[in-house]
């Protein structure tokens, strides 16, 4: 036992008297001793366990009275979202419908909190605080690959309900504690989520260490301790005990703790084998800079001025809060029994051991802020209402003594989350029915009633996704920036520069900060997310075809069907017959708009008319013009390697020509028809990339680019970094014209596409596939004349440049005339309907479709009750 | 608006206890007109002023209502364009005894002082000194604020970027588009409130990427929307493909007709009204935003005198025409980037000036002396504070190994113009060489602070409660240079 610990005793056995010791009393509520006495209230069968108590005190002492239960459905449908941040399952809802004994509700919920889902919603608040992210941030918003096994880690965490105290200890220092248990080195990905300047003037390196440790100190206090340290940065705490002093000693914790990669097995959450994981340590290789002028960290901590590195005081040394420690305590009196591996100082274990001690350290702080944090999330506002302030400029708990008794429990149950979860979850208090006449404040503050709540970001595209048959359940592993992927979003990969737009559209989190309580906005932009967005309408076909499966094609049995999995009941009267005309209305509106096929367009202005079917399979000898009785263009193959005709190629089993492996080029000689000049145009090409092809691929064009220098001029079709190009250009003695119009859409490999290229006058306009509107378009300065006194060339437009396509090419058409944008809209369907559309279209499922979406539109389906 | 009634804005935000929040933000101003065009589906509720993008006023009537900011990316150089300074040319070749060779970005590279490439002439009433590479803007040169004499703290792009953007040279807070948007709202319920327009040739974003409109810890609905100035410009506005537009609308007439249900068993909760609202706001949106970028009801002259037949400055100019018709349908902050990511795609004139700065020179002076023209024409000047500036500037030494110039935080010209600012004033002045600041000067703070007070705001009491400080676009700084206004 060392010098602090047997003056404490010694206080407290009465040999010193305590004046001596005591430092002012600290009195403030946060930093005082957790104090905890149950209330007695009598009649209290509304009560189901303690904390109902606590609640009921407080709405009686306003002279009112608990709000009565919630349906079963409703509270089914809150526990789900609540828990697992998805809807109930079918089965879910019939069996806990089913199951009317006693203790249903308790079995229900020991049935959520074993789900492995648990872990991926809960995790993800943690993710929240920690302003978790897998890039650096700035300019260059450097990827990390290997940041995601801290994600994976806080999901095992919660899932296997690591207690409470571990967990941080690891997030701080499990490189020190746990060298060798990979989970334990993964949770370290904590210290190294946050921002990172790559690309450094030589003179601000310095400061940009100071910012990284001032992410590190500030990031620390917010998520553990409800405190704002960083406010001390520059001044001692306006509000709070923590002088500018601490600040530092602070921050020295942290002085050699840098980012780096180390080789660990990823058993425990990834098939086994040994994979680089980003973790944060002392003596490890730094990270890579783009511009690397100084030193990854720095020797000495300095109490700056300002915060300006330019204005050091003096050297400090490592040191915790005083608030939160015995007088004249240092952290060496949190020492532990250290693992001598030689390369680390053991200032974060320090650090660890003392954020979690309940009795000298910060621990009781430490329960009260993670507590509050599971209220929070339950309840719709914490029992502090600022979750990442507990000091003075906070609010003050409403419910001091259950913040405190819940504390304690969290203590008495081994810093383990999910007995506190039953507690919460199990009162008569989260049971409640909703005010349906509002929630005053004054409600909301005794939590009296339910709050009608908007399901975060992630929840809403979850519960799309679930309801349909894509949702791909896997969990852990690396994520994806791609929006439409099938697996749940906490399993996007998070990119500073680059969030997911239906994310960042409904409030997600900031990443640059501890995020305690995302906003909750109402935009017109979500709006039109949901009714026009690509990701909805998908996610509602998605449902509809299972609707359709398990319900015969029965639109009685569907409309039912879609009320229950998604809204978790039955439809009313009115509903049910309102869902079945609307159906029925779209139906005939579908079964119409198939009748009128569109008209092919074929008139003088066709100028060549290229079309794979028909061709004969093998290597391509010819492709001959399809138009009947004209001047017929034709392509022949250049050099060795020909292009292949590819039978069934498309989903209408239609041919295609298939160019590449390596350049394979078909080639029309020059010819006065293909000379567009200045005038108008209208070029469409039927193509695909192949898949997992690398980018840059040339698919048609005439252009006489020489490779480097001199003149060149023509118009091209190109794919360039998953966008389609195309530009029109005339370049004489390095002046001209050079006009490159990108798509705004992109550009997927393996999916067949529809593009057209319009000039009318000099307005450049490109149109994708089913593209109701224009693409982008782009006014040209000057007229452009096309004209290149070269052939036009499938498969390469250039040869002495890289980029032969890899891919299809179904049909080409050149007209020499601007179709309308309705024109080539008719243009696409038409080809559309020749190639794409694998089976006729279905106008109940497509009905069934559109009501789905307009479910996933109501407020019923966003907001819980 | 005061501290503790912007409190009450984010509690309102956060869990729409509003009753009390009506009652102190003006519930009286901005009403809008809902016509409905869903008219069968039209909600009886009426205008919802809690709406965070409801127009409201701000601590004092305001000298303007928009903003139209020209962010010069990658920083022109004050040296070249309009902080004369003959004595470059006397001493050019000479070497700065005592510079500090880390204040640019590349330490040790800083060359001998080197004369600025351009004649500079006098313009206007006002005799302002102009380089000739603005040979428009100069024609405007009576109606700009200048301020010679601002500085930054950083000596890179990106941190600079978001000290301009944000007050901070960290990533993380908001930029000055979303304070404005969160004190006033907008004027126009079917456009974005604050819209960005970056490089149209395809030349990327700026560096600061996103973080260039990003609303940091202030709710998501002021973030600005980075549009395209043609085809799709905003997402998600096109209707799925095979819905037509009657089909579509008995889609929307059911979730209107089903979510009224659902309110009216729910009646206390004026979230769910909002979100009725919002998807009226989203259909009418469909309409407005393609109408609003759609160009072709401009005159011939009108696109002329944006500089749309000159084949470098037609995306500029197409940019800055669409920044007009924005400000004129109310909305409250348009900010244009010229120039694109990369360094020569952008003012960083490190090896070159001379051409560098011809090329961005060309690409923007006509536009912008339009701009000023039309909004003049208008009458629109005066409600429109316009602002150009870049990150910082640069110094007024050749970068070694080429003939550019590195980057300089300590000295850079801003000019404002319209919105009440006062015509032809001059503030502050570098050294000799423009090398520093030296006389009255401005940090971004008071730019900041200044714009603030021109939307009728005070920087002061502009405050949002974030992880427990009451933050500020001002931080602890920012004085409004009174001098430059009317």
């Amino acid at each position: 036992m060392n010098r602090t610990w047997n003056l404490i005793l010694a206080v407290l056995l009465g040999l010193v008297p305590a004046a001596a010791v005591a430092a002012e009393p600290a009195g403030f509520w946060s930093f005082e001793p957790l104090r905890s006495q149950v209330p007695d209230v009598a009649g209290n069968r509304w009560c189901r366990n303690a904390v109902d108590r606590f609640v009921l005190v407080e709405i009686r002492r306003q002279g009112l009275a608990p709000v009565g239960t919630a349906s079963r459905e409703r509270l089914l449908r809150r526990l789900s979202l609540d828990l697992l941040g998805l809807p109930p399952t079918a089965e879910q809802r019939s069996m806990f419908l089913a199951d009317n004994g006693p203790g249903a509700w308790d079995r229900l919920v020991d049935r959520l909190l074993s789900n492995p889902h648990f872990g991926e919603r809960w995790g993800r608040h943690w993710l929240d605080v920690v302003r978790f992210a897998e890039s650096y941030g700035f300019e260059h918003d450097l990827d990390n690959l290997n940041a995601f096994h801290f994600r994976d880690f806080v999901i095992r965490a919660f899932n296997d309900d690591l207690p409470f105290d571990r967990f941080v200890r690891w997030q701080l220092a499990g490189d020190e504690l746990k060298p060798e248990n990979p989970l334990s080195r993964m949770a370290t990905g904590f210290l190294a989520a946050g921002v990172r300047n790559a690309d450094i003037a030589k003179v601000r390196v310095e400061q940009e260490r100071y910012d990284e440790l001032d992410d590190l100190a500030s990031t620390v206090g917010t998520a553990f301790l409800g405190l704002s340290i960083g406010c001390a940065r520059c001044h001692d705490h306006k509000y709070d005990p923590i002088s500018r002093e601490e600040y530092y000693r602070f921050v020295a914790t942290f002085e050699r703790t840098i980012r780096g990669e180390v080789e660990l097995s990823t058993a425990p959450t990834m098939a086994a084998g040994l994979r680089k994981v980003l973790v944060a340590g002392e003596g490890l290789k730094p990270l890579a800079r783009v511009y690397n002028p100084g030193p990854p960290f720095y020797e000495k901590t300095w109490l700056l001025r300002r915060g300006d590195v330019r204005l050091k005081e003096r050297e400090v040394q490592p040191g915790f809060l005083d608030v939160l420690m015995p007088v004249g305590a240092t952290p060496n009196d949190w020492r532990q029994a250290e693992i001598e591996t030689g390369q680390s100082t053991y200032r974060r274990s320090r650090m660890a051991a003392w954020i979690t001690d309940v009795d000298h350290g910060a621990g009781n702080l430490l329960a009260r802020v993670i507590v509050n944090r599971l209220w929070q999330h339950h309840f719709g506002r914490g029992l502090v209402a600022t979750p990442n302030d507990f000091g003075e400029r906070g609010e003050r708990p409403s419910h001091p003594e259950l913040l405190d008794w819940l504390a304690s429990e969290l203590l008495r149950s081994g810093w383990q989350l999910k007995p506190i979860h039953r507690l919460l979850v199990g009162s008569a208090t989260y049971r409640q029915a909703v005010l349906s006449e509002g929630a005053t404040e004054a409600d909301a503050g005794i939590f009296r009633g339910r709050p009608v709540r908007r399901l975060e970001a992630e929840a809403i595209r979850d519960s799309l996704l679930a309801l349909g048959d894509r949702f791909d359940r896997r969990q852990f592993g690396p994520g994806t920036l791609v929006e439409r992927q099938p697996r749940r979003s906490v399993y996007f990969r998070v990119k500073r520069s680059q969030p997911v737009p239906l994310i960042s559209l409904f409030d997600g989190p900031d990443t640059l900060q501890a995020t305690a309580t995302r906003s909750v906005t109402t935009v017109s932009p979500q709006a039109l997310a949901l009714f026009n967005g690509g990701a909805v309408r998908e996610a509602a076909e998605s449902f509809a075809r299972v609707v359709l499966a398990t319900t015969r094609r029965s639109p009685a049995a569907g409309v039912r069907r879609v009320f229950g999995d998604a809204l978790g009941r039955e439809p009313t009267v009115s509903e049910y017959e309102e869902a079945l005309a609307f159906l029925e209305a779209q139906q005939v509106e579908y079964i119409e708009s198939q009748d009128r096929e569109p008209r092919e367009i074929s008139d003088q202005s066709l100028v060549v008319w290229l079309r794979a079917d028909g061709l004969t399979e093998g290597p391509v000898e010819r492709w001959r013009d399809h138009r009947p009785g004209a001047t017929a263009v034709e392509f022949l193959p250049l050099g060795q390697r020909r292009p292949v005709v590819k039978k069934d190629a498309t989903p209408k089993q239609r041919s295609s020509v298939k160019f590449g492996p390596g350049a394979t080029v078909l080639k029309a000689a020059d010819h006065p028809s293909l000379n567009l000049g200045t005038g108008d145009f209208t070029i469409s090409v039927v193509f695909r990339l192949d898949p997992g092809s690398k980018g840059g691929h040339q698919i048609l064009g005439k252009d006489s680019f020489p490779g480097s220098g001199g003149d060149y001029t023509g118009y091209f079709f190109h794919e360039q970094k998953g966008k389609l190009r195309f530009s029109t250009r005339n370049r004489r003695g390095g002046q001209g014209q050079q006009n490159y119009l990108d798509s705004h859409g992109a550009i997927v490999k393996g999916r067949w596409h529809r593009a057209t290229a319009v000039r009318r006058r000099q307005l450049l306009r490109l149109f994708l596939d089913n593209a109701v509107r224009v693409d982008r378009e782009l006014r040209e300065p000057a007229p452009t004349n096309t004209d290149a006194a070269v052939g036009l060339k499938l498969g390469l437009i250039d040869e002495s440049l890289s980029g032969a396509f890899h891919g299809e090419i179904a049909e080409v058409r050149i007209y020499r005339r601007a179709m309308e944008s309705n024109e080539v809209r008719q243009l696409h369907r038409l080809l559309g309907s020749y190639y794409l559309t694998a089976r006729p279209i279905d106008p109940l499922e497509l009905a069934l479709a559109d009501l789905c979406q307009a479910i996933f539109c109501l407020n019923e389906f966003i907001y819980v009750e | 608006m005061t501290a503790t009634e912007h409190q009450v804005l984010n509690r309102h935000l956060r869990y729409h206890s509003r009753r009390d929040f009506l009652s102190r933000a003006g519930a009286g101003c901005g009403v809008l007109a809902l016509s409905g065009l869903l008219h069968e589906e039209a909600s009886a509720a009426g205008p919802d002023p809690g709406a965070p993008l409801t127009p409201r006023v701000g601590h004092r009537s305001p000298q303007a209502t928009s903003v139209i900011w020209l962010f010069m990316h990658g920083a022109p150089s004050h040296v070249d364009t309009w902080d004369y300074k003959p004595a470059l040319a006397r001493r050019d070749g000479q070497t700065l005894e005592g510079f500090d060779q880390s204040t640019g970005f590349f330490a040790g590279q800083g060359g001998p002082i080197m004369r600025s490439p351009f004649q500079f002439r006098q313009h206007g009433e006002t005799g302002t000194w102009c380089s000739e590479i603005f040979p428009r803007l100069a024609g405007h040169a009576d109606d700009l604020a200048l301020i010679y004499s601002c500085f930054a703290h950083e000596n890179n792009h990106s941190p600079a970027q978001f000290q301009m953007n944000t007050g901070m040279a960290r990533m993380g807070f908001p930029c000055v588009g979303s304070w404005v948007t969160y004190g006033l709202g907008t004027g126009n319920q079917n456009l974005p409130g604050f819209i960005v327009m970056y490089d149209a040739r395809g030349r990327g974003t700026p560096k600061s990427r996103a973080s260039s409109w990003g609303a940091g810890f202030l709710p998501g609905v002021y973030q600005g929307t980075a549009i395209n100035s043609s085809g799709t410009p905003i997402e998600n506005l096109d209707r799925p493909s095979r819905l037509n537009a009657s089909m579509q609308r008995r889609q929307l007439g059911l979730i209107a007709r089903l979510n009224r249900r659902h309110r009216d068993r729910l009646p206390g909760y004026r979230d769910l009204d909002a979100r009725i609202r919002s998807f009226e706001l989203a259909y009418r949106m469909q309409l407005a935003a393609p109408e609003a970028l759609e160009l072709s009801g401009e005159t011939a002259a009108t696109r002329r005198l944006y500089g749309f037949d000159d084949p470098r400055c037609a995306s500029f100019g197409r940019q800055a025409l669409v920044a007009r018709r924005l400000v004129e349908r109310g909305v409250r902050f348009v900010q244009l980037y010229s120039g694109g990511f990369n360094n020569d795609d952008c003012w960083d004139g490190h090896n070159n000036l001379d051409k560098n700065h011809r090329q961005f020179a060309g690409e923007t002076d006509q536009p912008i002396a339009g701009l000023l023209t039309d909004l003049k024409q208008r009458g629109l000047l005066d409600s429109t504070l316009v602002v150009c500036c870049g990150e910082f500037g640069r110094l007024p030494l050749v970068q070694k190994g080429g003939t550019g110039r590195d980057h300089n935080p300590l000295a850079f010209t801003t000019w404002m113009a319209g919105g009440g600012t006062r015509r032809g004033a001059r503030h502050g002045a570098t050294d000799e060489i423009g090398l520093k600041a030296v006389e009255d000067r401005v940090s971004i703070h008071d730019l900041h602070a200044t714009i603030l007070h021109q939307l009728g705001l005070d920087h002061t009491r502009l405050t949002y409660r974030h992880n427990g400080r009451d933050v500020r676009l001002t931080d602890v700084a920012g004085v409004v240079i009174e001098n430059i206004l009317g």
